[in-house]
């Protein structure tokens, strides 16, 4: 996580603003350093041939004129989910070898507005579906902390790229839990925004009522940077609502630890919780009540619900998003179908890979003639009773604290064979996709194992400013070792398909 | 879709349903800036949206919502304040997405009808529903034996 130049946003401001480094020192440095490392973690997909030239011109523009934005220059790698024009899209999947992506992402292009350098773009569980980075065409990421572990997913391309120092901002989605999950297994920051709060355009979809894009970051305060710059109404996509980002700004500034509600849910603190990540909780609880917040019992009914609901509404809405990838404009197709039909089934039998074949058929079929009332539109009603709970329980308190993970992060192939266990990772974060809610993992030090935990803090609509703020208090209590990653470190390890 | 009724052969009564697909005289189509024009040479106008592309999203057409409610008012159809968009899905070379977004469970006009002049008078024709969907594109086969050509110029265009 640490580089030689600066160690926050606002470091890079000063450093950048007194001219202690060039934009194009910072980039080679790190796109140097993915050289070094990406043969074994395999966290890029791709690396942007461009990115030193774009630094050498926000260089020569720095010369005439002062910066207009804290993150002018500052490096960020971007999850291959996410568009940019005239690069490939891979979401990690064979179908869409050869996509060359014809617009930006609204949150990519509001991000290079401001002037950063992209230096890459990251691995991911094929169409964001996997907790692991181990569906991915090209290969598992490997955690930096530990390269027998995988790095969570879906996002685990970007959450390892900030843990190993490859770029210090990396941008996820999050549809259960895939920013969040990866960013308590790699020791790093990760949040999911109010639903509505960052625009989508340009973000390939999987479940498109649960879809959020997020930053990955090594503090609250960098992540508030990245996430005020791309917040806002965005024409492209008629779910983003009209808010005011720097009211993000404001709330960071204004909470105070002192006086916060903070709302435990009791049951999510036992059964099933690995032993040393609820330990590590209880001593959070401990020392934040120390700094004078107070705990509030929260009940959170339908919670329960959550794995069921989501695995429903997640695989109806897939099934229908992924069906534009029929081989007919673009991506991959079949060499000499028999037929129509057949063009269709092999290129998609070919094309996806397993997981994303089974999220297609459980939500094919729970779309289908028949049952459409019993599955899609009745979980549809438990989420609302799930996101009525929440508010509710928002008005006795100003913030929810969870674990993110119920394990550390797991061995490769440990959870492969059993999806439902694979499913499982998500059970404390896939409520607030389900709610809308912003939420957020930080990291609070490291187990028995010397591997990484995370805390999770679920908000009400909009708080995104207390959540970081408060992560970066609860960061303060835990000052995280970081990882020793080097070259030799994880060489040779067995997975790992290279493209 | 009208129906229409009362026709006896015999014990046999004729009910005709008719559906009808009307195009709408908007600049641009349902749900992305593409133009809405007939005759262009095949898949000049399209883009991204209309095309399927992955990380597109639909933008709905005011337009096309107000030409819709204009025609349901001279109708007499009840406006729904709320409507739904739905996606029906089918696998076809000239459905880009592979669903084409149309309303189903709560569309935009219900009710109304027209009253047309027949050798019998003037009748009713009522309407049960008129709702806004999306065309799809088209196959060409005719003189190009083994190969289908396929023109997304339609694919999109607004249809009451």
């Amino acid at each position: 996580m640490k580089n030689p130049f600066f160690s926050s946003v606002a470091d890079f401001v000063r450093g950048r603003d007194e001219r202690r480094f060039s934009i194009e020192e910072v980039t080679r440095y790190f796109l140097s350093r993915t050289e070094a490392l990406n043969p074994s973690l395999n966290v890029c997909l791709s690396i942007n041939q461009n990115a030193v030239n774009r630094a050498r011109q926000i260089d020569a523009r720095l010369v005439r004129n002062r910066a207009d934005s804290p993150l002018t220059g500052y490096p960020v790698m971007v999850k291959d989910n996410l568009e940019m024009e005239g690069y490939p899209t891979t979401c990690a999947s064979r179908i869409l070898s050869g996509y060359i992506s014809r617009r930006t992402a609204t949150a990519v292009a509001r991000l290079l507005s401001r002037g950063v350098v992209v230096l890459g773009k990251t691995n991911l569980d094929e169409f964001a579906m996997g907790s692991s980075t181990e569906n991915s065409a090209f290969g598992p990421t490997k955690n930096p902390w530990n390269p027998a572990r995988v790095p969570g997913g879906s996002s685990g391309g970007s959450a390892a790229a900030v843990a190993a120092g490859l770029a210090p901002l990396a941008l996820g989605s999050d549809t259960g839990g895939s920013i969040r999950q990866p960013a308590a297994f790699c020791g790093v920051l990760g949040v999911k925004p109010t639903y509505g709060r960052i625009s989508r355009s340009g973000l390939v979809a999987f479940s498109s009522s649960l879809d959020q894009i997020g930053p990955f970051a090594g503090s609250g305060a960098d992540a508030l940077e990245a996430l005020v710059a791309m917040s806002g109404k965005d024409p492209l996509d008629m779910t983003t609502v009209e808010r005011d980002p720097s009211e993000m700004h404001s709330e960071y500034q204004s909470t105070e630890v002192r006086g916060l509600r903070i709302g435990i849910p009791e049951a999510l603190f036992g059964e099933g919780l690995d032993p040393s990540i609820r330990e590590r909780l209880m001593e959070v609880r401990e020392a934040l009540t120390g700094e004078g917040a107070r705990e509030m019992e929260v009940t959170l009914p339908h919670s329960r619900f959550g794995i069921n609901v989501y695995y429903l509404v997640a695989t109806s809405e897939a099934s229908s998003n992924l069906s534009r990838f029929d081989g007919v404009r673009y991506g991959f197709r079949v060499k000499k179908p028999a037929d129509l039909r057949a063009m269709y089934e092999e290129t998609r039998d070919q094309g996806f890979g397993d997981e994303v074949k089974r999220r297609i058929l459980l939500g094919t079929f729970a779309l289908s003639a028949g049952y459409q009332e019993a599955f899609y539109r009745k979980a549809r009603k438990v989420q609302a009773l799930i996101r009525k709970d929440f508010i509710e329980a928002f008005e006795r308190c100003d913030m929810i604290l969870t674990p993110t993970s119920p394990t550390p992060p797991f061995a490769f192939g440990e959870k492969t064979g059993d999806p439902l266990s694979m499913y499982l990772s998500d059970v404390y974060t896939i409520t607030a996709n389900l709610a809308g809610l912003p939420a957020l993992s930080v990291p609070v030090g490291v187990d028995s194992q010397g591997l990484p935990v995370g805390a999770h803090l679920i908000g009400p609509p909009w708080s995104e400013g207390r959540l970081l703020k408060m992560a970066d208090r609860i960061a303060g209590l835990y000052p995280m070792p970081l990882p020793e990653v080097h070259a030799g470190h994880v060489a040779g390890s067995p997975e790992g398909g290279r493209r | 879709m009208s129906v229409a009724s009362g026709v006896r052969f015999g014990e046999w009564e004729v009910v005709v349903g008719l559906e009808v697909h009307t195009q709408l005289l908007t600049k641009t189509k349902l749900f992305c800036r593409c133009e809405n024009r007939f005759g262009a040479s095949p898949n000049t106008l399209v883009c991204p949206v209309c095309l399927g592309h992955p990380g597109t999203l639909p933008v709905l057409n005011g337009e096309a919502v107000r030409l819709g409610v204009r025609a349901g008012l001279a109708a007499g159809c009840r406006v729904s304040p709320v409507s739904v968009f739905e996606r029906k899905h089918y696998f076809y070379p000239d459905l880009p997405k592979g669903y084409q977004i149309s309303q189903y469970a709560t569309p935009l006009l219900t009710g109304g009808g027209l009253r047309i002049r027949t050798g019998a008078g003037e009748r009713t024709i009522r309407i049960h529903r008129m709702h806004l969907e999306e065309d799809a594109g088209k196959n060409l086969h005719a003189g190009i034996p083994d190969r289908s050509h396929v023109d997304l110029n339609r694919a999109g265009v607004p249809l009451l």
